[in-house]
């Protein structure tokens, strides 16, 4: 009972804590927007891989100076391979926000990202535990994808 | 083709999101998304150093706020670090995506920061809203682990 009266005082608008939070996230979304849309044009200018490498360059100056480098941990190599998917994510944006502009691009990435992850859960694909696929999340992924048709031909 | 090459962005996605949320695990994730930056940074400049090229690396012509781009990326990984023990992953996910949207339909309306103008047509907002109601839809599930 007490826990539930907490959460619901967490949940209050008003919450500083909470507000704060929300407000983090909505910047996060609103940069995840303006960074496609500036790496494109950069990429545009000079090269889509140029502008991948100039990207993961920045990108490094900045993480480093936000996490001081205490005690490094060694990373085992097969987990480097995000930096890898990275530099490829950033090339493939680069080339396709010029053509379909950042809204599709956008709502294509969530529609493949929901149903990769929803096929993967369901054969618990990368040895993860197995989520067998629900009619809601099928009703969600066909809204999705109707949604997709509408911004595309819009 | 280019809808292909954006769908394929998505699978991706969610590959690097994989092995991203191990590698958080394994270092947190600020600091795995700064060992992400390095990886990404080596690979990149190692094409380039054994000539793989697609376009010119000038500096100059462009104003400097498109040279920020990787700063934001952090940045999105700071933030999502920050609330979800605040407000929760769905929660997170879903201001998330709703400002990715607007912004980005925003973006296209006007033509900002070097793209040509999509305008927003009543048809394109009834779909952003369907994708953003699909996505509430899938990530709201509580779902059940097979045994």
């Amino acid at each position: 009972m007490s826990s539930l009266m907490r959460t619901l005082r967490r949940s209050i608008p008003g919450d500083p804590d909470v507000l704060l939070a929300g407000g983090a996230s909505i910047t996060a979304g609103v940069f995840v927007a303006l960074m496609i849309r500036l790496n494109a044009t950069l990429g545009e200018h000079i090269g889509v891989l140029e502008g991948s490498f100039v990207v993961h360059l920045v990108g490094t100056v900045f993480a480093a100076l936000i996490v001081l480098p205490r005690r490094q941990p060694v990373v085992p190599g097969r987990l480097r391979r995000g930096g890898v998917l990275g530099v490829a994510i950033v090339m493939v944006a680069n080339i396709v926000v010029p053509v379909l502009g950042v809204a599709l691009t956008l709502c294509l990435s969530v529609a493949a990202n929901l149903s990769f992850s929803t096929v993967s859960d369901h054969f618990g694909w990368f040895g993860l535990p197995q989520f067998r696929v629900s009619r809601r999340r099928l009703f969600g992924l066909a809204l999705v994808v109707l949604g997709v048709v509408l911004v595309a031909y819009g | 083709m280019a809808f292909f090459l954006a769908l394929l962005n998505g699978v991706i996605g969610s590959l690097s999101r994989l092995v991203n949320a191990s590698l958080a695990v394994f270092a947190g994730s600020l600091r795995g998304s700064l060992i992400n930056h390095i990886v990404g940074t080596v690979v990149a400049g190692g094409l380039l150093v054994v000539g793989v090229r697609t376009g010119v690396l000038q500096f100059g012509g462009l104003p400097w706020y498109y040279w920020i781009g990787g700063c934001m990326g952090v940045f999105v990984v700071a933030a999502s670090n920050y609330a979800v023990p605040r407000i929760g992953a769905v929660l997170l996910g879903m201001l998330l995506l709703a400002a990715q949207l607007i912004t980005s339909a925003g973006l296209d309306h006007f033509g900002l920061l070097g793209g040509s103008p999509i305008a927003l047509s009543w048809t394109r907002i009834a779909g952003l809203a369907l994708v953003l109601t699909g996505a509430a839809v899938t990530m709201t599930e509580r779902r059940r682990r097979r045994e």
